[in-house]
């Protein structure tokens, strides 16, 4: 009991599949993790793999249909899947909050910043319109943005300062998870750092736990306490930043570190993964990876790998390593 | 004397907008040698992609001249401009958006022969557009396929494909790796790498991506607010940045690392419009370390090593400061 | 090289594909086919002086039969007859103003997109002031002050049409014109007729298909009700509206008389919609 007690958020073996136009498409094929109370888990993978999709189950958000959740997810040890539409709302925004990666397209262009933070507020919170307002007015400054800019609309605001409204507004009923999708990837480098570093601190401050969603090796060596590399829905590396890092197990990651240039030495050859992201609607037999693995074996082609302990918190997902 | 391909001179691009003039490109001048690449860094609203459609004259200058191999293309007519272009290509940054979606990979591939005459025969063009598929790694099923109908780094290597399908000698590449995901990102970098060298390509690259312009790059021009504040050798600019906004842009990459983590600054601020600027240095309201001087006044570029030039009085104060 | 599997895709072939593939498009298609069928041979199937204006005081008003399945009229015309022959005026009316809307719409929308400026303007404020009249009065005004008669109905309702296509030609235009894949075409050298008759204009004609077919649909129906107000064919000529005018009096008694003709206006117009919504789907290779 008390072991339970301690994660924030629980995730067992999920599925999500699409049904459109009598294709199936396997957007996560049996992803599971736990979130620690304060813990950030960085979710890694390109455009497909199933991070968002992972963000979106969490939140119960998944149109159905054409969609179809199975496996179960748990916040504060509460299987979501229980609850009514009802309970689900209250959970939403207040417990578990999402950053979207868009800023300009989360917020409502007609209505001013400091009246959609409150809005959060007291859809939440029995409070009134004053109260709310002088809140949303707090949240505002502890993005970063001074108080009286509450009363200007979206447009006025650049894509940095909009970013920091979308976070205000998450963070506005103190959720204990917070998803963050690509929360930084439609900024400039130095705007993301300060935006991070804003991140990095809220997180600290509130104690959140927080889900990163990025294809970005680098904020996650910045923000992560451990790392799951996702690739065609599925975990495929599970560890510390130091596992991920130090002692990469899976091709795909090693793959992925390859792809980046070298800031040491400019002139090293870049070594790309081969092939492209399989088809979701059209999953290789076997691992997923088999087909751009430079080491693929019959058995890589044919049986799916399971997650296997590599030493202590450090998974993978490879027959290769199995046999090493 | 290096051979230099392109050399631009004092290239002021203005837009008229309603809040006044825009300087988008104010006095930007730089030459790039026959087989380099001159990367273009800087973020969003500095000027990097329109210098880069003023020097292929996608738009036209407001002043200044773009020579290339010596002859002034500032100054050619409509016409001569058309003939030119075969000599000086683009790639650009959203493969889906650049590609007409009426037409299939083939066509597309095609048109620029067919404009300018370069095959004639039918057949012969056909193969020709087979050959420029396999040099840039697209299966020839793909032939009558539509853009949408591919993936992006596919999409990526058609316009590739198009824009060597003239053999130029120049080609502006505008983000072309920003669209698309990293392992896809690689793939393109080394193709365009390996077409570097075996046609002796010269690169302008414009990324906001630092590192990916540090692999590519011989050598790099960091812009802001519409001028180029530091130019040097890449590995010379990622040793010694002395411009504070290099700084803290160097500063602010996530290192995909645990070791060597560098300090990092952050800037306040943001970056401001460049309509009706101040006569000052652009980057004055955001510097850590900026003087009376620098509000009344605006540097030049001034050689401080060889081929690294750098716009800002407080050098001194900069060096200190070592990332 | 073999290189016969390297076939282009020619637009037209592409278009018909995903077209068959839309039940509600090829309803419609099979209907306005039909219709022009019967509107170009009606001469073949009936004769115009004994059966659709030759009066038969023996048959007046008779109600629907194998004989007469559309009922006859007060002057013992028949329906059926008389609707199929009406389907002349009325189509052949709408296709000519409507093409001819059509193509000097697109031609100065076109220029107004792709040129902008003064042009743009001066081209905007003239068809903004023709779109400030409604379609009806203005073909009432134009047709009271020429007298009546198809070819001034054909004008009077081309020139309320042209506005509509210039304004929409315009705005397609002017996004093309601003997207990135022109900006490649110009890179690539490409002359200006070239970059609109090759990239602009074809990306272009969906949504100018689409109005065309709306456009006859209101057509139709302008030309049924300036009939309707005796402006439009004059009688015995018979048209659709006017049908409908004539038998308004007999309305109560004789229901059938409205509800034909309104039936054909109706069903052209349903059929019309549809290919126009199928055909614009079909025309975008990224929808498939």
């Amino acid at each position: 009991m008390s072991e339970e007690k301690s994660y924030a958020l629980e995730i067992e073996d999920l599925n999500v599949e699409y049904h459109v136009d009598r294709e199936v498409v396997h957007a996560l094929n049996g992803i599971s993790f736990r979130l620690a109370k304060g813990e950030t888990i960085g979710l890694v993978g390109e455009t497909g793999a199933g991070k968002t999709t992972t963000g979106l189950s969490i939140l119960r958000l998944i149109p159905s249909p054409p969609g179809v959740v199975k496996g179960t997810v748990k916040v504060r040890g509460e299987d979501i899947s229980t609850l009514s539409e009802k309970q689900m709302e209250a959970i939403r925004g207040n417990v578990v909050s999402m950053i979207f990666q868009d800023p300009m397209t989360s917020l409502n262009p007609t209505k001013t910043v400091e009246y959609q933070i409150a809005e959060v507020i007291r859809l939440h919170e029995k409070c009134g319109k004053k109260e709310a307002a002088a809140k949303a007015g707090d949240m505002l400054e502890m993005v970063g943005i001074p108080r009286d800019r509450g009363r200007e609309f979206p447009h006025q605001f650049s894509g940095g300062m909009k970013q920091r409204v979308v976070i205000a507004m998450a963070l506005a009923c103190s959720p204990e998870i917070l998803i963050a999708d690509e929360p930084t990837t439609a900024l400039d480098v130095t705007i993301q750092a300060q935006v991070l570093d804003m991140i990095r601190e809220l997180k600290r401050k509130y104690k959140m736990s927080m889900i990163m969603i990025t294809h970005d090796l680098g904020i996650v060596a910045e923000i992560c306490d451990t790392v799951a590399i996702v690739y065609a829905g599925r975990i495929v590396e599970y560890g510390t930043l130091e596992d991920i890092f130090n002692h990469t197990a899976h091709p795909y990651t090693a793959g992925l570190f390859g792809s980046l240039p070298n800031m040491e030495d400019r002139t090293q050859r870049l070594k790309p993964i081969p092939g492209l992201m399989p088809d979701p609607t059209n999953l290789p037999e076997g691992c997923a990876f088999s087909p751009r693995c430079p080491n693929a074996s019959e058995k890589c082609r044919t049986q799916c790998p399971a997650l296997t302990r590599v030493e202590g918190e450090h998974f993978v997902a490879c027959h290769l390593f199995k046999e090493e | 004397m290096a051979d230099v391909l392109l050399e631009v001179k004092h290239v002021k691009k203005y837009f008229h907008t309603p809040k006044g003039l825009l300087h988008a490109v104010d006095d930007v001048s730089f030459s790039i040698e026959r087989g380099k690449t001159l990367g273009v860094v800087g973020e969003s609203g500095c000027g990097k992609s329109t210098t880069g459609r003023v020097v292929l004259r996608l738009l036209e200058p407001t002043e200044g001249s773009i020579l290339m191999e010596g002859q002034n293309i500032a100054g050619l007519s409509e016409s001569q401009m058309r003939s030119k272009r075969r000599e000086m290509q683009m790639i650009f940054q959203d493969p889906l958006a650049s590609l007409d979606p009426r037409k299939t990979v083939g066509q597309i591939i095609e048109e620029p022969l067919r404009i300018h005459n370069i095959i004639s025969g039918t057949k012969e063009r056909q193969n020709r557009v087979l050959e420029l598929m396999e040099t840039v790694g697209l299966a020839r099923r793909y032939y009558s396929t539509y853009p949408h109908e591919l993936d992006g780094g596919r999409r990526q290597r058609i316009g590739i494909a198009r824009a060597l399908s003239m053999n130029p000698k120049f080609i502006v590449c505008d983000e072309p790796v920003s669209a698309l995901d990293v392992s896809i990102q690689a793939q393109i970098l080394n193709l365009l790498e390996d077409l570097q060298k075996q046609m002796g390509l010269t690169y302008m690259f414009i990324t906001h991506d630092l590192s990916v312009v540090h692999h590519f790059s011989d050598n790099i021009a960091v812009m802001y607010l519409g001028r180029i504040i530091e130019m040097a050798p890449s590995d010379e600019l990622f040793a010694h940045p002395t411009h504070p906004y290099t700084q803290a842009l160097l500063s602010a990459i996530p290192v995909p690392s645990l070791e060597n983590r560098r300090e990092r600054i952050i800037l306040k601020g943001e970056i401001t419009s460049p309509i009706n600027l101040p006569k000052a240095c652009r980057f004055a309201s955001r510097c850590l370390y900026a003087t009376e001087r620098c509000f009344g006044e605006e540097p030049e570029l001034t050689e401080i090593a060889p081929g690294h030039q750098v716009a800002c009085f407080r050098q001194d104060k900069a060096d200190a400061k070592t990332v | 090289m073999d290189n016969s599997d390297f076939r282009q895709r020619s637009m037209f072939a592409e278009t018909w594909k995903r077209l068959k593939k839309n039940r509600g498009a090829m309803i419609g298609l099979v209907i306005v086919i039909i219709l022009f069928l019967l509107a170009i041979f009606a001469g073949v199937i009936f004769d115009y002086d004994t059966d659709v204006i030759g009066q038969n005081y023996n048959e007046l008003l008779q109600e629907p039969s194998w004989k007469h399945p559309f009922g006859t009229d007060e002057m013992g015309r028949d329906l059926l007859a008389r609707i199929i022959y009406g389907s002349r005026a009325s189509l052949f009316i709408s296709f000519a103003a409507v093409c001819l809307a059509a193509v000097v719409g697109c031609f100065f929308g076109a220029i107004s997109g792709y040129f902008g400026g003064r042009i743009d303007s001066v081209i905007m404020r003239i068809t903004d002031m023709f779109l400030a009249i409604p379609e009806t009065l203005f073909a009432i005004t134009l047709v009271a002050a020429l007298g009546t008669g198809t070819f001034t109905l054909i004008i009077a309702l081309a020139i309320s049409n042209i506005p509509i296509f210039c304004r929409l030609l315009r705005s397609s235009v002017m996004t093309q014109r601003g997207s990135e894949h022109i900006e490649a075409a110009r890179a690539i050298g490409a002359k200006t007729s070239t970059i609109i008759w090759d990239h602009i204009l074809p990306n272009c004609i969906a949504p100018v298909l689409v109005q065309f077919t709306l456009s006859i649909a209101v057509t139709i129906l302008t030309i049924s009700g300036l009939s309707f107000l005796g402006l439009g064919v004059s009688p015995p000529k018979p048209e659709w509206g006017a049908l409908l005018s004539s038998s308004r009096s007999y309305m109560r008694e004789h229901t059938y008389l409205t509800i034909f003709p309104g039936l054909a206006i109706m069903t052209t117009i349903l059929s019309l919609n549809l290919l126009g919504d199928g055909l614009r789907d079909a025309l975008d290779p990224r929808l498939r």
